[in-house]
């Protein structure tokens, strides 16, 4: 049964939540310094340091203190950030959204060229374009994107002019605007996913084309367009979407890079920001957030794949 | 096709070597020689890659950078393997309940991408060589171990396991003898991907000023460095990125080779056409 | 069978052969004609016949018959002859017409039922495309004459099939389904490609059967690829045989297989088992005490679990089972992959945990555990089935021979020494010693399985269907070495394997499994020439007979088992996995001829 199926796979995330988290709290915990000392802006009164305590539940026991800091995670109640006195809750999730987006459509491109990519190549085993693909997906995934992103400036922003250099609009401000500003970011994001994706694809796709399957529907006289559109492709697509559901939950902490160059207000930013700031909450917050997210990806594309490989038990 | 992947692979990396071991003994000019007189120059025959806002000679920083990216990368892989090889074994040869605790732990570490993980011990930590080390190890590892338990619960399926159990040696025998050896080939690609990977969060680190604290230059703080001048120096961002590439694409293709040399799928693909 | 002859002959016409293979040389890469893989293969298919392409693995068979339809691996291509179908050369087509002759003209039926099928596709649409794309029928009418293919081939409620995903069938049925889908689009020449290897003997004859069937029905020939000359003798009209690319001999199966030209021809033959060993089997006096006593065994195996609070599923691998093998016998146990025969193998050697019961090794209970193991290490060894993956690639030949010897005592030289009359004894001189598995032919592979088992003189050993990963004439160099080994040095040998013609040279006794179960057991005589259960009848169906005339000819036949009677009120039973085995009873028929009956 489906529902089964899914009601298991979402009972297995929950322990990987519990020591996610616990890793969170525990290396806050190992933090430097009294957490206690970092709010009170006057550490000299003892009152109030006690009192700071009290309230942080710091005396108590570590494993009542982690069910109480649990309670509060869950509960969306992350405290304030130290340096800009706003919500932690709320800081990070207008972060997140910045850079969900542009994560999702970079993965979105490079699923949508990679996938034909990687499919074509193997269909064109150790031809010319399988070559050519493998060598540009091999240079696409060495390359690092903060380099590209400092080469498409270079080329568009500096030298061409056509595009805005670095910055971030909201579309819901100017669609277009946010568009332009988008380009580059999610190009140079992109292109190492490319490079990933269409490898993976090859790779799955040959042992694809190779099974009796694909040998049996050419006997049978069909076209090379449907051998490998209908029945190739639906084989080797699950595989890749797994990986691409890696890597898209990967971006979403790893973008802090291209956020950093493009000064795009995401999550990845905030989070290098609050670590030079030492801002502990914001720090925790952001993390345990591109951790959940991360782990529910998973669930996600762990969920859809029975649904696109009829075969998988359930 | 496969062995011009392996060579033009072991050719980069055996340069990057060489270039590192040169650069001890010598290199063209004092990587931290200021010459404020020639700031900014675009290359020419004195400064091949042009000098930076310091006057410093490019080409001198990047192979002073190269000793460090290469060691940082290395010792990174290879604490993550020993690690990640014993604990991933043992759980891997012992199933049960051990087992599955540490693949749990596992799956929760890989729950945070691998730049978000070091940044977070290195929160704790501050920078300094050997934090960044410890970081991007604890975060490597877990990959290790699953691997390396996935290879071995493979193995421990295999008729010649059995057989060496029916011969009467101990399971500590089996492990070292038999499971561990037949692991080489699929940890030699694992060990290769990692290091390209390594090297780019490396990177990504010194980018964003937590890597490996300056003085000691690496190619991504270089690249960090050169992006004021991107406009008037385009010189400086242009060659520690071909470097970072040519580097990375190096142990890539080298992995490939590796891959393609020891993957029985492959292989049967080529020689089992004549079935 | 000459009724089947009869009826092909109404379709031949007589002198213009459907398909006309000329001189075809087959290569890969930039190879020369000499060193072509497939060499100078001329072939002739009647319209309405049926022709056998008979080979061992590598001998090019499968390549040859992949050119008749364009689908050559990648690297191979033809260098030289023609192919003529129905007047046209189908090496010389284009690509876009070779496309359209697959399925209209020429078909492929596979030999792996569980892999021919997409498994992402519904069945009814892998049925349909192909008769939409070759007759340009519309989709409805494609349906509906899928829904009467599947109905032909037996399977009931088409409507409701079509919409389901391949995994949902069962092998046999996805075997006939990939039948219908092909046979559909009215092919004129059919290849099938070993079509009964990878189903169970029973079912066999039924598939055999309805592909025939059909074959007439559309009056298409047949190109059959087998090294099972059984079939070709039940099936084929015309046999060519192909050694190492080359064919070396063809004609009327009544003539090729009857007076072999070829050498090779005469050593596919030869590889079946005679008539003379069942005359030849020694008459089983009772030998030593007992070795080995298994009393009431059973292995359950504990399945997954749907919840982590809910009881595990388990699957009975092997219902309580008694057997005693006495010293120096040998005791056959055969049956297809899941009769259990297996499963009691391992336990007899500790891989698979008790349930219930208890063996007796020597009169005392089994430990396999400390010391126990040590000592049992010495005195049971197990011959295994495949040997490529029962030799650690890492490993050298003399290291993999010596592994039972470590810790025995012995010193380095005495262990070499050891090891080296080992390999001698199983025919491998001591330059074996320094290569690597890799480099050895699967017989080679499987001597260096045996020696490491008989290294320690064991007492008894478990061959786990020690041959049936290796080619026929293989298969018979290895039973006669293990024949002799066994004979020279005494052991008591407890072998197994899924097909009945192989031990009937070598065993004692033989015992048939079905479904966990000993269905039938007692003198090999007893079972060949008696056989009474039902199951063992289908097996030794599947094993013909080669018989010798004295003018030399040779004779291949079925086997004619004359049955024992059960007694009155019994029946043999019919064991089904879920069903409660209660009621059933193991009967003598006498001189130790059980068989397995319930209560009719």
């Amino acid at each position: 049964m489906y529902w089964q199926y899914v009601l298991r796979r979402v009972l297995l995330t929950v322990p990987t939540l519990l020591i996610a988290s616990t890793l969170v709290f525990m290396v806050v915990r190992l933090l430097p310094g009294d957490p206690a000392l970092l709010i009170v802006s006057d550490a000299q009164d003892p009152v109030l340091l006690e009192a700071t305590r009290e309230r942080l539940g710091l005396n108590k026991p570590l494993i009542v203190q982690y069910a109480l800091w649990l309670r509060q995670m869950v509960g969306l109640d992350m405290g304030v950030s130290i340096s800009t006195g706003l919500p932690v809750a709320e800081l990070i999730g207008t972060r997140f959204a910045v850079t969900a987006r542009i994560v999702t459509i970079a993965c979105l491109v490079a699923l949508l060229l990679a996938v034909p990519l990687g499919l074509l190549a193997a269909a064109r085993h150790n031809r010319a374009l399988d070559r050519g693909v493998m060598m540009a997906s091999i240079l696409l995934l060495s390359v690092p994107s903060f380099w590209v992103a400092l080469l498409l400036i270079l080329l568009f922003g500096v030298t061409l002019r056509w595009l805005p250099t670095v910055g971030y609009v909201s579309p819901s401000e100017d669609l277009l605007l946010a568009l332009k500003f988008a380009v580059m970011p999610v190009l140079a994001l992109c292109l190492t996913v490319i490079g990933q994706l269409a490898r993976m694809m090859r790779s799955t796709s040959l042992d694809v084309l190779a099974s009796d399957y694909i040998l049996f529907a050419r006997a049978k006289g069909l076209s090379e367009q449907a051998v490998l559109g209908r029945h190739a492709l639906p084989n080797a697509l699950a595989p890749t979407l797994t990986v691409a559901g890696m890597i898209f939950g990967a971006l979403l902490g790893g973008a802090a890079v291209i956020e950093t160059i493009f000064t795009i207000p995401g999550i990845g930013r905030l989070l290098v920001d609050s670590i030079y700031a030492r801002d502990y909450p914001v720090i925790q917050g952001s993390v345990l957030l591109v951790g959940f997210v991360y782990i529910m990806v998973n669930l996600a594309v762990d969920l859809l794949h029975p649904l696109l490989d009829p075969r998988v038990e359930y | 096709m496969r062995d011009i992947n392996m060579v033009v692979g072991a050719g980069l990396c055996l340069l990057w070597l060489l270039v590192a071991l040169l650069s001890v003994v010598y290199m063209p000019y004092d990587p931290l020689a200021m010459a404020l007189d020639g700031r900014l120059r675009p290359p020419s025959v004195d400064h091949w890659m042009g000098t930076d806002q310091y006057g410093r000679d490019l080409l001198s920083r990047i192979l002073a950078a190269s000793g460090v990216s290469l060691m940082v990368s290395a010792l990174t892989v290879l604490a993550a393997f020993t690690a990640g090889v014993l604990i991933g074994a043992i759980a891997g040869y012992l199933g049960g309940s051990f087992d599955r605790l540490v693949m749990v732990v596992a799956e929760s570490f890989m729950a945070f991408p691998s730049l978000l993980l070091v940044l977070l011990f290195l929160s704790i930590s501050g920078p300094s060589i050997a934090a960044v080390i410890l970081a991007l190890s604890i975060a490597f590892t877990p990959m290790v171990i699953r691997v390396t338990r996935s290879s071995v619960f493979s193995l421990r399926e295999q008729q010649f396991i059995e057989a060496a159990r029916l011969s009467g040696s101990s399971k500590s025998a089996v492990l070292w003898r038999h499971l561990l050896p037949n692991c080489v080939s699929p940890l030699s690609i694992l060990a290769t991907s990692m290091f390209a990977n390594v090297l780019l969060v490396e990177s990504a680190l010194s980018f964003l000023g937590l890597g490996v604290p300056a003085p000691q230059a690496t190619w991504g703080a270089l690249l960090a460095d050169s992006r004021q001048y991107l406009a008037v120096a385009p010189w400086l961002s242009l060659y520690p990125g071909v470097v970072i590439t040519l580097a990375v694409v190096g142990v890539n293709l080298l992995g490939d080779g590796l891959r393609d040399l020891v993957d029985p799928r492959l292989r049967q693909l080529v020689e089992g056409q004549n079935a | 069978m000459s009724t089947q002859r009869a009826a092909r002959s109404i379709f031949s016409s007589p002198d213009e052969p459907l398909l006309k293979l000329c001189d075809t040389y087959i290569g890969f890469g930039t190879s020369t004609l000499s060193e072509a893989t497939v060499r100078r293969a001329s072939l002739e298919i009647r319209p309405g016949s049926v022709a056998a392409l008979v080979g061992e693995s590598g001998s090019g068979k499968t390549l040859l018959a992949k050119s008749l339809l364009g689908l050559l691996p990648q690297g191979a291509r033809v260098l030289s002859g023609s192919a003529h179908l129905l007047g046209r050369d189908i090496f010389r087509l284009d690509a876009t017409e070779q496309r359209a002759l697959r399925g209209a003209e020429v078909g492929l039926i596979l030999q792996e039922p569980l892999t021919a099928l997409n498994p992402a596709l519904k069945i009814g649409r892998q049925m349909t495309e192909a008769l939409v794309m070759h007759s340009g029928s519309s989709n409805d009418a494609a349906r509906s004459e899928a829904m009467r293919m599947l109905d032909r081939v037996g399977i009931d409620r088409p409507t409701t099939r079509m919409g389901q995903y391949p995994h949902e069938f069962s092998g046999g049925m996805r075997q006939r389904i990939m039948i219908a889908a092909m046979l559909m689009l009215k092919p004129r020449l059919l290849i099938a490609d070993e079509p009964t290897t990878a189903i169970d003997a029973q079912a066999q004859r039924e598939v055999m059967a309805l592909m025939l069937g059909l074959v007439r029905e559309i009056e298409a020939a047949m190109l059959l690829i087998t090294h099972d000359l059984g079939v070709v003798v039940d099936y084929a009209d015309s046999v060519f045989v192909m050694e190492r690319g080359e064919l070396v001999e063809s004609g009327q199966v009544a003539d090729c297989l009857v007076r072999p030209q070829h050498e090779y021809t005469r050593r596919l033959l030869s590889a079946l088992p005679g008539e003379r060993a069942v005359e030849s089997a020694s008459p089983v006096s009772d030998k030593g005490d007992p070795c080995l006593q298994l009393k009431e065994v059973s292995v359950v195996y504990p399945g997954s679990r749907a919840w982590p609070w809910s009881r595990r599923d388990s699957f009975p691998a092997l219902s309580p089972t008694s057997l005693t093998l006495h010293r120096g016998e040998v005791l056959s146990l055969v049956g297809e992959s899941g009769s259990g025969k297996t499963t009691l193998a391992r336990s007899v050697v500790g891989l698979a945990p008790l349930s219930k019961g208890e063996i007796l090794f020597d009169g005392a209970p089994m430990l396999h555990s400390g010391m126990g193991r040590r000592r049992l290490a010495s005195a049971i060894q197990m011959v295994f089935q495949d040997p490529y993956s029962s030799l650690d690639p890492r490993w050298r030949v003399g290291d993999i021979v010596a592994e039972p010897l470590r810790g025995s005592g012995l010193s380095q030289a005495q262990i070499k020494q050891v090891v080296l009359d080992s390999l001698a004894a199983c025919g491998l001189q001591a330059d074996y010693v320094e290569r690597f598995p890799h480099a050895l032919s699967g017989g080679q592979r499987q001597r260096v399985g045996i020696a490491r088992a008989l290294v320690v003189e064991p007492e008894l050993v478990v061959a786990d269907e020690p041959v049936s990963a290796l080619d026929l004439t293989v298969q018979a160099q290895i039973l006669a070495l293990i024949q002799k080994l066994q004979e020279d040095r005494g052991f008591s040998l407890l072998f197994i394997s899924h097909d009945l013609s192989v031990v009937e040279q070598i065993s004692d006794r033989v015992a048939v499994m079905r479904n966990g179960r000993i269905v039938e057991r007692g003198r090999t005589k007893d079972i060949f020439k008696h056989a009474t259960h039902p199951y063992t009848k289908a097996l030794l169906r599947a094993s013909p007979v080669l018989g010798i005339d004295t003018d030399g000819a040779y004779r291949l036949g079925p086997r004619q088992p004359q049955a024992r009677s059960v007694p009155q009120g019994w029946r043999c039973a019919e064991l089904a996995r879920d069903k409660f085995d209660g009621g059933l009873k193991e009967i003598d028929l006498g001189d130790g001829h059980q068989v397995l009956v319930e209560e009719a």
